[in-house]
């Protein structure tokens, strides 16, 4: 079976509310850990953190941006960049690992 | 969608639940008593695959609201992903989770790299009309509060 990704893009709607995003990430989380079990273990592993991922979208959002709105200042400085760190290397770690899986 | 297609694209159908009007596009009703493994939109395409004559190389399936823009045919593959870029609706927060979840694409240009794909998005998917036969869309899908909706199908030779 030989994959392919078009130039083609898509212009999809966004679900109209965070409570709809939500619940989207929820279905295609489940989907995704009921189809886990038939995955490798090195797939099983990036699925699980795309999952993560997807659930702390709507979160994510609703965090950062009335913190950029309001200029809040982050109390604990040191912590927050440790954290933002954290999460930089987080986000990195599918396409990593999709690097490292190529065929 | 249907106004967004490229004219190579000559042979569309619309998939519905229900009556619709779609101009540009023969509409089907998927019959309440068809029955298969498969729910909502994975049902209305198992319909479409047993019931639809495809004499074509490829079926593109998009979501009633996937507007093509750019299309300049298919690479050679079984299955081809289109991208995803979203469109902002009525809330500015839910956009913004969307393009976060979306991650700037990167996963999704993965999709062709890894010998299984960590997630193929339904909404603009072309399959090869044989591995669709061999394969079918008849799998138990989860069951979910989403409204009714209705994919659409269209044929493509590129």
């Amino acid at each position: 079976m030989i994959f392919g990704l078009a130039d083609a893009v898509c212009r999809n709607e966004a679900p109209p509310s965070l409570y709809e995003i939500t619940q989207q990430c929820r279905r295609w989380a489940a989907g995704n850990l009921q189809a886990s079990e038939i995955l490798p273990f090195r797939y099983e592993v990036l699925t699980r953190v795309r999952n993560a991922a997807w659930a702390l979208s709507p979160i994510f959002t609703l965090i950062v941006v009335p913190l950029s709105l309001l200029s809040v200042t982050v109390a604990y400085g040191g912590l927050f960049f440790a954290a933002s760190m954290a999460g930089a290397v987080y986000a990195r770690l599918v396409p990593l690992g999709c690097r490292l899986l190529r065929r | 969608m249907v106004d967004s297609l490229p004219e190579s694209l000559d042979d569309v159908h619309a998939i519905a639940e229900s009556s619709i009007d779609v101009t540009g596009a023969s509409v089907h009703v998927v019959p309440d008593d068809f029955d298969c493994r498969a729910v909502r939109k994975g049902r209305a395409q198992e319909w479409a695959r047993r019931t639809l004559d495809c004499h074509k190389e490829f079926v593109l399936y998009l979501d009633e609201d996937s507007i093509v823009e750019s299309f300049k045919g298919l690479p050679d593959a079984d299955i081809v992903q289109l991208r995803e870029k979203p469109r902002r609706t009525g809330s500015n927060l839910s956009f913004l989770a969307d393009i976060d979840r979306m991650g700037g694409q990167l996963e999704q240009r993965a999709f062709a790299r890894l010998s299984i794909p960590l997630f193929a998005w339904g909404g603009g998917i072309a399959v090869r009309s044989e591995i669709e036969d061999a394969t079918t869309w008849d799998r138990k899908s989860l069951w979910s509060r989403i409204p009714r909706s209705f994919g659409q199908r269209s044929k493509s030779t590129t």
